[in-house]
């Protein structure tokens, strides 16, 4: 393995840096491959999140019924329940609307939510990251104290405000999403720019008279992506549990969009009664986060080699 | 010696019998919980118009009179009795004596200041129903007289009207507004003991009332957001009345033995607006040259024949489907010729709504669709969401192109209920008061949505107003509400009902005006 | 150490000068709250009256300056539907939010530490496994989803435990619970790592070798000095239990700001919402800063670094 040491300046330790691009393409596939099968629960994640993609992607040939289609005279109907119009495996909502069509709908409407929010997130934050520990002095010092008021504000009151004041529409609540989570990313990568100015090559590089711009995406950049991507795939499970929260609040996507979160509130009124209205949407996103979470803990374990050799 | 003993000892006796006594009266003392889904505002009681917060003042104010609970007409709480003196005057009889909670006289003149307060006072936002009102006359300590602008035919319903609670003016006065707000002092059977703002509300009986006092010791508005947490503390024996039952839920309910349910007085009507004008509010500048497709007569007539307002009722949950904009509560004899399902699945004719798309010059058929932007908002609680796709589903049926736009409840009502914003149709909830429906009608309103102008229907609204002959009266509405459904700008839906639950040692009967208040609540 | 406390307070007043920018002109992304407020009978004319009487009519700019210099003197004007100070709303459900937030910690850093020395000691091992998967799966539970459960089965089935309110000591378990196992993975998977780095060091190695029983070791040693890392952890947890306490205080009914500010937002009380949104960046801020202090006390590298 190839390793250089730095120094953090965020927690003054010193810890091991793997810069990929060393790294032989074969040999990078086989590490990945290897590090995967260490890690038990890295599987299992892996396995959920290729399954919730599967069902995002044939979604709609797996779905048994329109997921929009109302049968009035088969409301709240309970898994199992079959008549004229088909069999309804996990029951039926308010309006007559198969349970499992929904949940595999909102599969589709949940990832997207999650990852370009994430996307979204990402390029602000890293952009600004990128600029604030570039820029150093004063204006370092101002950006990073923007970034701790957005910080301070928790993530949840953020979004329930804003979009509680604009009022959110699929297309609106993604963006909501992504501009109020970049912090985490602006911080860990100026971390990074911070941590990489300091280093040999970069340092070369600067000697060498290239320009920052070239050195920031050259050089600095691709040791920002693996933090960047651990961070990410946290952010997906926390995104994805906003929109749960927003929709709880009201404050959420509006139908005829489908989504797990408005399943889960339509249901929860119900939760006394109809305990498959909101059970099986909650089991849908309570096993995709977890199989998020796992996949991230093991990238972390990949990407971030502090806990690695552990 | 021995004689301090024993004085002792009774002494001691005493004491405990005392406490043995208290114990056991304080275990005797009844509380009543409310369920109350929130937020509560204020109870400096005329500022506000929602009425789930007057559900709370009503226990704690009086008014002058107020309606009866079957609505059969009015019951006098400060005052005794009134008469009309004729077409424009009223004279309202106080009770001799009565006073408020500190003990401030409610007289002739705190009525006036009351009522001068909240006709003048433009911040406040009952402040456009109270405009009725020319003059109010102290005739002497105990009369106080009222004169309306023109002759007025409801001037009972208003002078009973939201704003109507009576507060003690030297005390208001002496402290200010914001400490009033803090600790209120009304006249009420109930005095208000302690709260925590939009969360717990504890009243308790006042000896001084001048009905007596009341049965139930304390009555407590408790705050529970969820619906499945408010089943959950009735099921748990924590709070005493649920004011709306979902459907799945009132089976399980039934099984128990010590709760009763109990069929709710419908609390709001919800209707169709249709743009019939571009030139009124933001239109104009928020899409300057559009031409929405309901300025065409036969286009509103189609929507409103397209909807089968007995599935959508059934969609919402409980309601009672209707043609008007009149509600129940208020009703006067006309309205049921225009209420129930037998006259709107009469009227419900997706035939007829095709028809009249192809009259009005468009080709379904041929993809030649009337394209209808179509707003509505969301309530945490409630099914209207869901309604409103059905009204897209049954619309799309007979021929129309439906773009549906759901938001929640408040951004909906800064961003769609602005002048302008709302394009061809959106989804309104509207009491159903006579007196503010024919208003909404007539040319002089401004209203901020639609403007309304069609003189004959505008003149009639007002002959109605100003009409105190009952019988004369109902004859114009019959005319007014021909129109109203003719004229299709309102489309009206239904009129949401509702199922309450409630502990069964309690007795209680739901109010006819959908009203949660308990001042003559009382024990089995 | 003096020049460290002195930065980090003229941040932190920066900081706060730029929730003030954020916190006024977010709730006044949609133009103002006055169409909220008013009643669908009001007429345009009796609308702009209002608008006049709460000063929504003057220049952002100029609402910003009143409302930056009241806010100085702890005057976040007056609610507009309570018609009471907005801070005495706030300030009477702080302590609420703060009590929760807190048992809510402990809640976590109960299930947390257990689990992670489990994991730690048996690391790879199924035990391992099963602990991080309890752990996380109260974080990937949305939380009243996870609340309304709890309900269903202590309120209505068990009937133990108050279903709303904060009336009985009681109540408050139901909450923490749903709040405290949220943040009980991130601290469970914290305490296994620290453990493990600890467990590798010489004088834990030292210990073992001089015949100190395992849990001896586990708890004098080795575990008191992987708290560190999990008190600035709970620092930043803390940002989630705040925020999470908007979601879960809706759910039991909880006094407390989250719940507050929701209805305040609804119903476009807007200095309502400015105050509740203030003392949540405030309390973040102000904790952090004393974790920061602790922990330059605690740890010399830091005071090092900042001097």
């Amino acid at each position: 393995m190839i390793k250089h040491t730095e120094l953090d300046h965020a927690t003054g330790k010193t810890r091991r840096v793997v810069d990929k691009k060393l790294l032989p393409r074969r040999s990078r596939v086989a590490y990945v491959m290897r590090s995967l099968r260490q890690n038990r629960v890295g599987v299992l994640g892996t396995c959920i999140v290729l399954f919730v993609l599967f069902v995002t992607l044939l979604g709609p040939f797996l779905a048994p019924h329109d997921p929009l289609e109302h049968n009035l005279r088969a409301r709240f109907e309970p898994p199992g329940y079959s008549d004229a119009s088909g069999t309804y495996v996990l029951g039926t909502d308010q309006l007559g609307r198969d349970i499992l069509s929904r949940v595999i709908a909102g599969a589709r409407v949940s990832v997207f939510v999650g990852v370009v929010s994430v996307i979204i997130a990402g390029v602000i934050g890293v952009s600004y990251g990128l600029l604030s520990g570039f820029a150093g002095g004063l204006l370092d010092n101002f950006m990073m104290r923007v970034a701790d008021a957005f910080l301070a504000i928790p993530f949840i009151v953020l979004v329930v405000a804003v979009s509680g004041v604009v009022g959110a529409g699929l297309m609106t609540l993604i963006v909501i999403l992504g501009v109020t989570s970049w912090v985490t990313y602006a911080r860990v990568t100026r971390a990074e720019v911070l941590a990489a100015r300091e280093m040999d090559y970069v340092m070369a590089a600067k000697a060498l008279g290239q320009n920052n711009l070239k050195i920031m995406f050259k050089h600095i950049l691709p040791n920002v992506t693996g933090s960047i991507i651990v961070l990410a795939t946290s952010m997906v499970a926390t995104t994805m549990l906003a929109e749960a929260a927003l929709s709880f609040l009201g404050l959420g996507v509006q139908p005829p969009t489908v989504t797990w979160g408005l399943m889960l509130s339509d249901g929860r009124q119900y939760i006394g009664s109809a305990w498959w209205m909101s059970t099986f949407p909650g089991i849908a996103i309570t096993i995709t986060v977890l199989g998020v979470v796992f996949v991230g803990d093991w990238l972390r374990d990949l990407l971030d080699p502090q806990l690695r050799g552990q | 010696m021995q004689t301090v003993s024993t004085y002792k000892a009774s002494l001691l006796l005493a004491i405990m019998l005392v406490f043995t006594l208290s114990c056991g009266l304080a275990q005797e003392e009844s509380e009543f919980v409310f369920a109350h889904s929130g937020p509560i505002r204020t109870m400096d009681a005329p500022v506000t118009w929602f009425g789930s917060t007057h559900w709370l003042t009503n226990t704690l104010y009086d008014c002058l009179i107020w309606r009866a609970p079957d609505n059969s007409g009015y019951v006098g709480q400060a005052a005794e009795s009134w008469e009309a003196i004729d077409d424009v005057t009223w004279r309202f009889y106080l009770r001799e004596g009565i006073t408020f909670h500190n003990g401030e006289p409610l007289d002739a003149e705190a009525v006036k200041w009351n009522l001068d307060r909240v006709r003048s006072r433009e911040d406040f936002m009952v402040h456009p129903q109270w405009q009725f009102i020319n003059e109010v006359t102290v005739i002497d300590e105990t009369i106080v007289e009222v004169t309306t602008n023109d002759p007025h035919a409801y001037t009972l319903n208003d002078i009973s009207f939201n704003g109507c609670q009576l507060l003690p003016p030297d005390y208001l006065t002496e402290v200010g507004e914001e400490e009033f707000a803090r600790n209120p002092v009304g006249s009420g059977p109930y005095q208000l003991v302690e709260f925590t703002e939009s969360d717990r509300y504890v009243f308790e009986a006042w000896d001084g009332y001048w009905g007596g006092e009341p049965e139930v010791d304390r009555i407590i508005y408790q705050v529970i957001p969820e619906q499945a947490s408010q089943i959950a503390a009735l099921l748990a024996g924590q709070v005493d009345f649920v004011p709306s039952v979902p459907l799945p839920d009132i089976e399980r309910l039934a099984a128990e033995s010590d709760i009763a349910l109990m069929d709710a007085a419908p609390s709001r009507l919800v209707h169709l607006y249709l743009r019939v004008e571009t030139d009124s509010g933001a239109m104009a500048e928020t899409y300057p040259d559009y031409e929405p497709v309901t300025l065409d007569p036969k286009i509103r007539q189609a929507v409103s024949h397209a909807l089968d307002r007995t599935l959508l009722a059934e969609v919402q949950g409980s309601a009672t489907p209707t043609l008007v904009r009149i509600a129940s509560v208020h009703a006067e004899s006309f309205a049921d010729q225009y209420v129930g399902p037998e006259i709107t699945d009469d009227w419900y004719d997706p035939e007829l709504a095709k028809q009249l798309i192809v009259e009005a010059g468009f080709d379904p058929d041929n993809g030649d669709k009337p394209k209808l932007f179509f707003d509505a908002m969301a309530f945490q609680v409630g099914n209207e969401k869901e309604v409103a796709e059905v009204i897209q589903i049954m619309l799309e049926e007979v021929g129309f192109e439906v773009d549906l736009n759901i938001l929640e409840l408040s951004a909906y009502s800064e961003q769609v209920q602005r002048p302008g914003n709302n394009r061809d149709m959106m989804m309104v909830i509207l009491g159903g008061s006579p007196f503010l429906t024919p208003l909404f009608y007539t040319c002089e309103w401004e209203q901020a949505n639609y403007n309304v102008c069609v003189e004959e229907w505008s003149d009639l609204g007002k002959q109605i107003l100003q009409t105190i002959d009952a019988e004369a009266r109902i004859a114009l509405w019959e005319q007014w509400q021909e129109i109203f459904i003719d004229y299709a700008q309102t489309v009206s839906l239904y009129e949401v009902t509702g199922v309450v639950a409630m502990d069964s040692a309690f007795e209680w009967q739901p109010r006819a005006d959908g009203w949660f208040t308990f001042r003559d609540l009382k024990m089995k | 150490m003096q020049t460290f406390i002195i930065t980090r307070l003229g941040q932190m007043v920066l900081t706060i000068f730029i929730v003030s920018l954020i916190v006024f002109f977010l709730v006044r992304l949609k133009g103002d709250p006055v169409s909220v407020m008013a009643p669908p009978t009001f007429s345009e004319s009796q609308v702009e009256a209002l608008r006049k009487a709460w000063g929504f009519d003057r220049p952002l700019v100029e609402q910003y300056f009143v409302f930056l210099r009241k806010a100085l003197t702890g005057d976040f004007g007056t609610s507009i539907q309570a018609r009471i100070p907005a801070m005495e709303l706030v300030l009477d459900r702080l302590l609420n939010t703060y009590l929760l937030a807190a048992v809510s910690a402990l809640v976590g850093l109960i299930i947390a530490i257990p689990l992670g020395v489990v994991s730690a000691l048996n690391r790879n091992s199924w035990l391992d496994i099963v602990a991080t998967m309890g752990a996380t799966l109260g974080t990937a539970m949305p939380n009243f989803w996870l609340g309304l459960m709890l309900i269903l089965i202590f309120s209505v089935n068990l009937r133990f435990l108050p279903a709303f309110g904060a009336l009985e000591p009681t109540a408050i378990i139901m909450p923490a619970l749903t709040l405290g196992t949220g943040i009980a993975a991130r601290l469970s998977r914290l305490t296994r790592s620290s453990m493990l780095e600890v467990l590798g060091q010489d004088y834990v190695r030292t210990a073992r070798a001089k015949g100190l029983s395992g849990r001896v070791v586990i708890i004098r040693h080795a575990l008191r000095n992987s708290l560190l890392p999990l008190v600035t952890a709970l620092g930043l947890q803390l940002g989630w239990l705040l925020g999470g306490s908007v979601v879960v205080e809706s759910v039991f009914a909880w006094p407390g700001i989250g719940r507050l500010m929701i209805e305040s937002i609804g119903v476009r009380d807007i200095t309502v919402v400015q105050a509740a949104l203030f003392w949540f960046a405030l309390t973040f801020i102000l904790i952090n800063l004393l974790l920061d202090l602790c922990y330059t006390v605690i740890d010399p590298r830091i005071q090092l670094k900042g001097s």
